[in-house]
């Protein structure tokens, strides 16, 4: 029997859908790996953006869901 | 066998810049500028692989971008050794040599940098005719000539103001610290992919 080749689907970051323009242009992660895990980065300007109340307000609504 | 164009080409901008302290404010302003302006930036100081060679890294990195960036504003006498450091003409060279021989690099776009308008007719005049651009030293100048170059080079209508971009960019660099903090570090401990991360994380989730 042949054997049918596996399709491998790689998981890509970019290009991300930005929360706040309607039209602004996209924004693209570095496809070079971070010195420290990414999430770290994202919690962490997340954290500062809340505590400034420059959070987008979908960005907050999932934050808060996953502090619940 | 014709060239391949990665897929990243339209959206890749190469920065052909110095690494010195005193330039950081200058990078960490154009990567925003780039970033904000819906672009990738691509710099030498992404990490190399030991067994690379580094001229290898930088010239499949000026054969992935469609856009350069090229800031001759350092290209002055070394201190210490009394002799000018040519990475950035070299670089600069490099790239010119892939938009005129390569057929499918035709497309390339080029913004070249200087800190005085004309200086460059004294260590570089083969390149007279181009246009060449003065920034000061001044980020804000920078940021806005970015903008307006990859506005016009690219077609993109989306791309904001430069002084929306630069104050942007001011909000980020602010926050920087306290992000650092969070995380436990200096700023300077940033490597380039952590920097542009957090540009990208910041610009996808602020109001």
């Amino acid at each position: 029997m042949a054997t049918t080749k596996k399709k491998t689907t790689r998981k890509r970051r970019n290009p991300v859908p930005r929360l706040n323009p309607k039209n602004g242009p996209p924004v693209y992660f570095p496809e070079e790996p971070t010195s420290i895990p990414i999430e770290r980065i994202e919690e962490a300007v997340r954290t500062v953006l809340a505590a400034h109340g420059m959070l987008h307000p979908k960005a907050l609504a999932k934050m808060r869901k996953s502090q619940q | 066998m014709a060239a391949r164009l990665d897929p990243a080409f339209d959206r890749n901008v190469f920065i052909n810049c110095p690494f010195d302290a005193a330039y950081a404010p200058m990078f960490e302003a154009i990567v925003f500028a780039v970033k904000d302006a819906g672009f990738e930036p691509r710099s030498a100081r992404e990490r190399l692989d030991s067994s690379q060679i580094r001229l290898h890294k930088i010239i499949e990195l000026i054969r992935s971008s469609r856009f350069s960036i090229h800031d001759l504003s350092r290209t002055e006498l070394d201190d210490a050794t009394a002799l000018p450091r040519f990475n950035m003409p070299l670089e600069l060279g490099i790239d010119l040599g892939c938009k005129a021989f390569s057929r499918v690099h035709s497309r390339k776009s080029l913004l070249i940098f200087d800190a005085e308008q004309y200086r460059f007719q004294k260590y570089l005049s083969d390149i007279g005719g181009q246009d060449i651009h003065r920034h000061g030293n001044n980020p804000r100048t920078a940021v806005a000539r970015v903008r307006d170059w990859l506005r016009s080079e690219s077609g993109r209508d989306a791309i904001p103001g430069g002084s929306v971009i630069f104050r942007r960019y001011e909000a980020f660099r602010t926050s920087l610290p306290e992000t650092c903090s969070v995380l436990r570090l200096d700023a300077d401990d940033l490597t380039f992919a952590d920097l542009s991360a957090a540009i990208s994380f910041w610009i996808s989730q602020q109001s």
